[in-house]
Order: C-alpha cells, then sequence, then structure tokens
C-alpha cells in the first residue's frame, strides 16, 4: 500500500493553533475521527501512552508520528500531516519543538512496511517540509508526497 | 554468530518500524552482525535476543527487564544509532 493511499486531503491541516501537545495530537487526529477511521479512544490512548511512557513517537527534530496500541481503535489504516501555526513542546529535549505533527494509526503495519520506508525518506527531505510550510491547501502537498513515490519507484 | 534484536515501541507499529527501517540501513551498510525485528512493550517480556533498540524514552523500561538497550532520541541520526549498535558489539567482544 502507498503512503499517499493513507492521506486523505482532509487529513492534511495547515495552520493549526494547539496549546500543548495534548491539544495537537487531538487537533492534529481529529479529521480522521471524523472521517471514522479513529475512533477517540484511540486518540486517548496515544495521549495516555505518552503521559505513561514519554513521548515516544518524536521521531526527529520538529516532527512527531503520534500513534497508539491499533487495538484502542483505529478501523482504517491512516496517516495525518498537520503543521502547527506556531510549534509546542512535546518533552523531547532532542527534538523540541514540534511544527509537524503526523498521526499515524495501523492495525497492520507490517502491510505498510513500504509506506513506513517512504515515509523515512520523506521526513529526511527538507524539501518535504519546505512544501507543507508553503502550502496553503493539501493539493501540493499531497502531490508532493505522490512524486515522491513514482520517484522511489524509478529508483 | 548473529546477534538478535527487538526494535520496540510501545504500540510496536509505527516508532519502532520507521526506527527498524533506519537501524537496518546502519547495519546493512556497517555489515554488523545483527538481525531486528519489530516489536511493542509486551513483545520485551517475551524476548529472548540479545539487545532492544528503542526510543529513549523507553530505555528505563527495557534496563528493568534485564535487557541491553540502544537509546535513540531521533531516528535520522543515523551516527547516533551506530555508535549505540558499536558499543553493543564492543561490550559483546569483552565478554567473549
Amino acid at each position: 500500500m502507498q503512503l499517499s493511499s493513507l492521506i486523505d486531503p482532509t487529513f492534511v491541516q495547515l495552520g493549526v493553533s494547539a496549546r500543548d501537545w495534548r491539544d495537537a495530537v487531538r487537533k492534529s487526529a481529529a479529521p480522521m475521527v471524523a472521517a471514522g477511521a479513529f475512533e477517540s479512544a484511540y486518540v486517548d490512548d496515544i495521549i495516555s501512552g505518552a503521559e505513561e511512557h514519554g513521548p515516544y513517537f518524536v521521531l526527529t527534530r520538529g516532527v512527531a508520528m503520534p500513534h497508539g496500541l491499533p487495538e484502542a481503535g483505529v478501523r482504517e489504516p491512516a496517516l495525518g500531516i498537520c503543521r502547527l501555526e506556531t510549534p509546542v513542546d512535546f518533552g523531547n529535549a532532542a527534538c523540541d519543538p514540534v511544527r509537524y505533527v503526523l498521526p499515524f494509526g495501523s492495525a497492520d503495519a507490517e502491510a505498510h512496511l513500504d509506506a513506513l520506508t517512504a515515509l523515512v525518506d520523506l521526513i529526511d527531505d527538507p524539501a518535504f517540509f519546505a512544501a507543507i510550510d508553503a502550502a496553503c491547501d493539501p493539493t501540493p502537498v499531497l502531490a508532493y508526497v505522490r512524486a515522491a513515490e513514482v520517484e522511489r519507484k524509478e529508483a | 554468530m548473529t546477534y538478535h534484536a527487538l526494535v520496540c515501541c510501545r504500540a510496536g507499529m509505527g516508532s519502532s518500524m520507521m526506527l527498524k527501517i533506519k537501524a537496518d540501513q546502519v547495519i546493512k551498510e556497517n555489515d554488523y552482525p545483527i538481525e531486528t525485528r519489530p516489536g511493542n512493550l509486551k513483545a520485551l517480556h517475551a524476548f529472548t535476543g540479545d539487545l532492544v533498540i528503542t526510543m529513549n524514552d523507553l530505555v528505563d523500561e527495557v534496563h528493568d527487564a534485564g535487557i541491553y538497550a540502544v537509546g535513540v532520541d531521533d531516528i535520522l541520526n543515523v551516527a547516533g544509532i551506530k555508535a549505540g549498535l558499536e558499543a553493543f558489539l564492543a561490550s559483546k567482544k569483552d565478554h567473549a
């Protein structure tokens, strides 16, 4: 399954205001809850998991991929892309503050290994974040993800 | 001798998969005798391999389980992952 197939245009949010990391997680995941891909219990699990174990889903400088236990309420695999208006601290000193929040859920991550490998490459690509920063709507963000997929396939 | 590593996060399907992808790149490039598989914290308690690679937040829980832990604070920090794996391999040499 390709990365772009996990990202509905409504899952891309640009310029979201968040009070703190909990608010950022909830707002970034709200479109998936609205679409029925995640149950709200899944979002609760992400937050309680980070409260118990620390922010294990902060991946690199400025980037977090909140995710929890799939059995808590993932109905459909999905990935969101949320650019915060103002970055917030998640509690990972090496990577704070976080501007890009990418909520993810899948009941079978091994089935999405290709998609996650593509995502690792994207978060290592400054031009991806420049595209998110420049975007006023989801279209160019999704176009960048699709173009990167084509490039990977041809490589 | 091949060492067996569990790449672990709380859920076993997000950070751990991405960390596994990055750790496997480092292992392949440097030809380290380490095989990885992803898992969650529940898998940790049944794990009988040699080391766990995980996000820094979970290192204490791995230590509590009595397993060698390589902690990573940034999955793109290839130098940090490499240093952690080399320290593990050196610890094995010391005890050989």
